[in-house]
C-alpha cells in the first residue's frame, strides 16, 4: 500500500475512541504538564512510583488525535520503567509505539516526551 | 465503530455527485469522446456538450452571454487565474485588495504576488467573519488592479456584502473578483445586480466531479491567460476540454437554476434545526459565524472545553463525517486562518467543529446525529485537564 503521510492509522485512531488510562493520581509521585501554545493542546501525567519503577501512570489531555493517541500510549510504555529509563524515552519510541503519527503532528509525540520529563523533575 | 451507512455532513468540503450528473458524465466518457476542437461529426458532438454546459453556467449566474463563461481544472485556477491574468493585463505593480479570510487559492496567490513587488492590502473581518464593504472602499488606492473578496466563507458560512462591493468597484473604476466557490449552487447568485467582473466555481461544490470549474468573466474586461498553448477556450485557457466534467458541471447548473431557492430552503431548515437542537441539549457551545448572513447549510460550531479534532474523529468514528478548524487539521500545525482573523476565544477555536449539510441529508440522519454528538462532547470534555464536564454537567 502506498504510504498515507496525512491521515492517523489504525493504532492512532484506536487510542483516540477509547483513550488509555484517563485521569489524576492523587498521591502521584510526579506531575508533568505541558502545553502546545501555537495549536493550543493542554495536557497532564501523573505517575506514581512502586520502589524504582513506575507502577501507576493517568493523563488528562486537551488537545488533537494525536496528542490524545500519545499521551495515552505514554501511560502504557512509563509503566515497570525507572525514572532514568523515562529520561532516555525519546519521541521517535512515542511515536514508534502508535505506528507512527503524520508528518504535520509529529510534534505531538514531542510535546508527550517533554510532559514525561516534566513529570520526572525533581526525582533523582 | 458503527454498522450503520455513513453519513456525510461535510458538504463544504466536497459533495456527492448527483446521478443526474454522473449519468451525464458517463455519455462522455463511452461512445462520445471526440475533441470538442475536432470537425467531424464525433467533435461536433462533444462541442455541442460543452457549449451546452457554458449556457446552463450562464443561466444560473445570470451571465448575459455564455461567453463569459470560460472552463478551468476548478476553484483554485479560477482564483489564480483571476488575480494573475488580471494584474498581468494591467502591466505589472499594483496593488491588491483582499481579506484575510479568503480560500488559500486566493491568500497563497497574493503572498507569492508580494514577493514580486504587489502589494497586498488584507482587510479582516469582523467577529462573525464578515468583511466591511466601507473598509474595502478605504482599502481601495489610485494604483488598486482588482478587489478580490470571496462570495461566502467555506469554514464560517458567512456570506459577504458583495453587491455593496460591487457599486464600490464599480464607482471607483477597478476590477472587482469574487471566489465564490462556496456560493453557487446554494445561494441566488447574479453577476449584474453585484457588479461583479469575475467570478470562480468549483463544480465539486455542488454536485458535479473535482477537477472542473469556470471563471466568469465579464464582456469587455481582459485578463492575460496564464495557461498558453492550443488555443482552446477562444485563446483564453489552453488545453483540450474536459468534455465529460464540463458536461457534469453544466448539469449541476442546470439543476441548480431549476431548483431556485427550494434546494438549499431544505437545507437552511435542516441546518437550523440540528443547530437549534445542539445549543438546546449541549451547554457551553457558540455559533462561530454570522447568523444574519450565512450559508444555508454551514454550521461552525465551538464547543468549548473540547477539542475539534478529537470530537471529528469521535463522530467519524460513529459514521459521521464532519470537519474542524481547530490546529493541525489540514496538514498545517495552526489553527484556521479564518477564525483566527475572526479574533475568536481560543476555546471556540479549539472546540470548532464545521458541520455542513447539503443535497441528500435528511431530518433522520440529523436526528441519528444527536443520538451521538452530546456523549461525545461529554466524553471530549471529561478528558479535559481542569475537566470542563463538572460545570457544564
Amino acid at each position: 500500500m502506498a504510504t498515507d503521510d496525512y491521515h492517523y492509522n489504525e493504532t492512532v485512531l484506536a487510542h483516540i475512541a477509547e483513550p488509555h488510562n484517563i485521569g489524576e493520581i492523587g498521591d502521584a509521585d510526579g506531575i508533568g504538564t505541558g502545553t502546545n501554545p501555537v495549536c493550543g493542546d493542554e495536557v497532564s501525567l501523573y505517575l506514581k512510583f512502586e520502589g524504582d519503577t513506575v507502577s501507576d501512570a493517568k493523563m488528562k489531555v486537551l488537545g488533537c488525535g494525536a496528542i490524545t493517541a500519545a499521551m495515552s500510549s505514554v501511560t502504557d510504555l512509563v509503566r515497570g520503567k525507572t525514572a532514568d529509563e523515562l529520561r532516555e524515552l525519546t519521541h521517535e519510541e512515542i511515536a514508534a509505539s502508535l505506528g507512527g503519527l503524520p508528518k504535520h503532528k509529529r510534534h505531538c509525540a514531542q510535546l508527550a516526551q517533554r510532559v514525561v520529563r516534566n513529570a520526572l523533575e525533581g526525582r533523582g | 465503530m458503527t454498522d450503520m451507512n455513513p453519513v456525510y455532513m461535510d458538504h463544504n468540503a466536497t459533495t456527492p455527485i448527483r446521478p443526474e450528473v454522473a449519468e451525464v458524465i458517463h455519455r462522455y466518457l463511452g461512445s462520445s469522446f471526440g475533441n470538442p476542437n475536432s470537425i467531424h461529426r464525433f467533435g461536433r458532438e462533444t462541442r455541442a456538450a460543452v457549449e451546452e454546459g457554458r449556457e446552463h453556467a450562464a443561466a444560473l449566474i445570470g451571465a448575459a452571454d455564455p461567453e463569459e463563461i470560460v472552463f478551468t481544472s476548478g476553484g483554485t485556477e479560477s482564483d489564480n487565474w483571476a488575480l494573475r491574468g488580471a494584474l498581468a493585463a494591467a502591466g505589472g505593480g499594483g496593488h491588491i485588495v483582499t481579506s484575510a479570510i479568503e480560500h488559500p487559492a486566493v491568500l497563497d496567490t497574493c503572498k507569492v504576488l508580494e514577493g514580486s513587488g504587489i502589494q497586498v492590502t488584507y482587510i479582516r473581518p469582523n467577529g462573525k467573519g464578515r468583511v466591511s464593504a466601507d473598509a474595502v472602499a478605504a482599502a481601495i488606492r489610485s494604483d488598486t488592479r482588482i478587489v478580490s473578496i470571496m462570495w461566502a466563507n467555506n469554514e464560517v458560512g458567512t456570506v459577504q456584502p458583495i453587491e455593496e462591493i460591487g457599486a464600490i468597484c464599480r464607482e471607483r473604476g477597478v476590477l472587482f473578483h469574487t471566489d465564490a466557490v462556496q456560493g453557487i449552487g446554494k445561494l441566488p447568485i447574479d453577476v449584474d445586480a453585484s457588479g461583479v467582473d469575475l467570478l470562480s466555481a468549483s463544480g465539486h461544490k455542488f454536485n458535479a466531479s473535482k477537477g472542473v470549474g469556470f471563471l466568469y468573466i465579464r464582456s469587455g474586461v481582459h485578463i492575460e491567460p496564464i495557461i498558453t498553448g492550443g488555443g482552446q477556450e477562444r485563446d483564453l485557457r489552453s488545453g483540450t476540454e474536459n468534455v465529460p466534467s464540463i458536461a457534469g458541471l453544466g448539469e449541476a447548473c442546470r439543476i441548480a437554476h431549476e431548483a431556485g431557492a427550494a434546494g438549499p430552503e431544505k437545507t437552511r431548515r435542516l441546518r437550523d434545526k440540528l443547530e437549534n437542537e445542539i445549543c438546546e441539549r449541549i451547554p457551553d457551545v457558540v455559533v462561530n459565524g454570522d447568523p444574519e448572513h450565512r450559508l444555508p447549510g454551514t454550521s461552525n460550531l465551538g464547543f468549548l472545553g473540547a477539542e475539534g479534532e478529537t470530537l471529528l474523529i469521535r463522530l467519524d468514528l460513529e459514521g459521521f463525517a464532519v470537519s474542524t478548524g481547530s490546529a493541525c487539521s489540514s496538514g498545517s500545525a495552526e489553527p484556521s486562518h479564518v477564525l483566527l482573523a475572526m479574533d475568536l476565544p481560543k476555546e471556540a477555536v479549539l472546540g470548532s467543529l464545521r458541520i455542513s449539510l447539503g443535497w441528500g441529508n435528511t431530518e433522520e440522519e440529523v436526528s441519528r446525529l444527536m443520538e451521538v454528538l452530546p456523549l461525545a462532547v461529554e466524553r471530549v470534555r471529561a478528558m479535559a485537564p481542569r475537566a470542563r464536564a463538572a460545570t457544564s454537567g
